[in-house]
């Protein structure tokens, strides 16, 4: 194991510097991932295929069994795209090395903009809450109603803890407006 | 849409800017939600002016002189803040170049901000919007849902006049009839009185005497309030009553009603036989433009006093006092106006409205056995002998109110509006000014809370 961690220390590829620096990772690995769990925490994982499927993902995280388990990886925006078990993903592609396993045998409720959803999830980002309320990301803003406070304005990567008491609420809304 | 002057006056500076481009702020307001209006029966929302909230300049994102776009974050905070106290929330903004209505961008863009509204605050969720146009007058309008707007019938500015802008107006009055006093005023004015709704709380000498003069200078809607009956003792100064309605103790309401009717002026008289404070009052109340108090009684004023401010509904006070000396002559002689709108000081801070007399009266309405037996102990100083009256000085007192309404709407004696407080000493010919010392806390006319707060429970936030 520590042998592995050297290893990954000294030639693993890490793609979301890559990203950064504005260059292509390498062709062959191995690579530099996160997996996270349901409360953000993030543990640092090698892998050397580029080409991975969920199933992989699922298994390298020690999420099993693989099938009680939802796979999200974490694009750029903040949204969370489900990688299902035998669907595959390309590290290189994305330019991005965050996946979420969440246990599927449990949901999470909450209101957006008065309609009732369910998500498998422990969490939730504000991208991922324009895109289910069906509004523009870039004009639409969302927040979340806070009793005895300021609504909570939830930003495109920032994530809600929905596992907290109470069924959250959430609206939508324009963020700027024009009068002619 | 009924708008407080201070906040048109701060509205203004803030959607119009030096350099001639756009601006826009937020309103906060208050409801008036008529379930009956008593002249017609119509269900009617009346939107009040509370709160005016500036944009953070922040948020402020581009400007011109055609257009205005800023952000929407402080918007929601305002939404919370509408929802927690009732309110509703407003936009303002300006057309610096002079497009008298709503444009084609306001339409497009509005939709978005109601559905923000909406989904906040759930479907009942409202927003209106008002637009100041450079020169011209204010127009608004209050969306229910993302697809359904309603343009304001009219917007009133209340303050230190009572400015009028109707969207279009109605009901105009048989022009021959009216002609003279066109020749004085003008059309408009004709036009404006006959659109109003005015109530008269108190039918009794000045109330009749008021009543009767609105109606013949052309008020299209009266609504008369009292609860007393014609007693021969009035008949002496009680405009309209006869013989035969003391002797058939008809309301006092009924017979003025009756005879504004019988003068075939096309004026819709409304009465309501009760104390101005029972809750039967309320929707034909918030109905009026404008409420002359002309009662006598202490805890009437009062509830007059608060409605005023939380309303947005002026009230024109009428007294009397006749203090004959017993040397000979008179120690007092005196005709009062007061008008009380928010920016006046209000009747308590004016110590017109004497509260001990006020809580005799509560208990004689309300207990009346415990006041029975308070004033047999002399806790109380019950209804002591009837007051002086002359039915010249009652009447010429309901003239001087009167002539403050068309002061509020005309001008006609010079820019500053409204006199607050006018005492004419008829027997020395001397027009006196009272000022008062108004209580730096008085929650009624110092500080803002209730001013243009509306409908809320409990209602004018008074217990009991
Ligand atoms: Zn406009
Ligand atoms: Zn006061």
């Amino acid at each position: 194991m520590n042998k592995d961690l050297n290893t990954v220390h000294l030639e693993a590829e890490d793609i979301e510097a890559c990203a950064k620096e504005g260059r292509k990772p390498k062709a062959t690995g191995p690579y530099r991932i996160l997996i996270g769990n349901d409360r953000l925490e993030f543990v640092p994982y090698q892998i050397d295929d580029p080409i991975v499927t969920g199933r992989q993902l699922l298994d390298l995280a020690k999420c099993r069994p693989a099938d009680e388990h939802i796979l999200f990886q974490l694009l750029h925006d903040g949204l969370l795209e489900e990688i299902r078990l035998e669907e595959t993903t390309d590290l290189r592609e994305r330019g991005i090395e965050k996946f979420i396993a969440f246990r599927s045998d449990r949901s999470f409720r909450f209101l957006l903009d008065g309609r009732q959803f369910e998500w498998g999830g422990t969490h939730i980002t504000g991208l991922t809450l324009k895109k289910l309320a069906e509004v523009a990301p870039a004009t639409h803003g969302v927040w979340l109603i806070v009793h005895g406070h300021e609504d909570k304005k939830i930003g495109n990567n920032e994530f809600v803890d929905l596992s907290e008491p109470g069924v959250e609420k959430f609206f939508t809304g324009v963020e700027q407006t024009t009068e002619g | 849409m009924l708008l407080q002057e201070r906040h048109l006056t701060k509205l203004r500076e803030l959607v119009y800017r030096l350099d001639g481009t756009e601006g826009a702020a937020y309103l906060l307001l208050g409801k008036a939600d008529i379930k009956s209006d008593p002249w017609d029966r119509s269900r009617r929302l009346k939107l009040l002016s509370h709160e005016v909230v500036p944009i953070p300049p922040e948020e402020m994102v581009s400007v011109s002189s055609q257009h205005v776009t800023w952000g929407t974050d402080s918007f929601v905070r305002l939404l919370k803040q509408a929802q927690h106290e009732d309110l509703i929330v407003g936009i303002v903004h300006s057309h610096p170049q002079g497009l008298q209505n709503f444009s084609g961008q306001d339409d497009a863009n509005e939709p978005d901000l109601v559905q923000l509204v909406q989904n906040r605050n759930g479907t009942s969720g409202m927003m209106a919007s008002l637009l100041l146009p450079a020169d011209g007058s204010p127009r608004a309008r209050l969306w229910v849902s993302p697809k359904t707007k309603f343009d304001c019938r009219k917007v009133s500015v209340v303050g230190m006049s009572l400015a009028i802008h109707p969207l279009e107006v109605h009901n105009r009055m048989p022009h021959e009839i009216w002609h003279r006093q066109a020749l004085a005023f003008g059309a408009a004015l004709n036009d404006l009185l006959r659109s109003l709704k005015v109530g008269i709380v108190g039918c009794g000498a000045t109330g009749s005497a008021t009543a009767m003069l609105l109606a013949r200078l052309g008020v299209g809607q009266l609504l008369l309030i009292d609860e007393d009956i014609v007693e021969p003792t009035n008949l002496n100064r009680l405009h309209g009553a006869k013989r035969a309605d003391a002797d058939a103790m008809r309301p006092k309401v009924e017979v003025v009603a009756r005879e504004i009717a019988d003068l075939g002026l096309g004026v819709r008289p409304h009465f309501i036989r009760s104390w101005v404070g029972n809750s039967r009052c309320r929707d034909a109340l918030r109905s009026c433009d404008i409420i002359f108090g002309c009662t006598d009684d202490h805890t009437g004023r009062m509830f007059l006093n608060r409605f005023a401010y939380f309303y947005l509904v002026p009230l024109i006070d009428l007294g009397l006092a006749i203090l004959p000396r017993a040397s000979g002559g008179f120690s007092d002689l005196t005709g009062r106006v007061t008008v009380i709108t928010p920016g006046a000081p209000c009747l308590l801070c004016r110590n017109i409205v004497d509260i001990q007399a006020a809580r005799e009266e509560d208990l004689r309405r309300t207990q009346p056995e415990d006041y029975a037996r308070q004033k047999e102990e002399a806790y109380v100083r019950g209804a002591g002998n009837p007051a002086p009256a002359v039915v010249t000085f009652t009447t010429a007192t309901a003239c001087m109110a009167v002539n403050e309404l068309i002061q509020g709407l005309t001008g006609f004696k010079g820019p500053d509006g409204w006199c607050w407080n006018r005492a004419y000493r008829f027997d020395l010919h001397e027009d006196r000014r009272p000022g008062a010392l108004p209580n730096p806390d008085c929650i009624i006319c110092k500080r803002f809370e209730y001013w243009g707060r509306g409908d809320m429970e409990p209602f004018l936030d008074r217990v009991g």
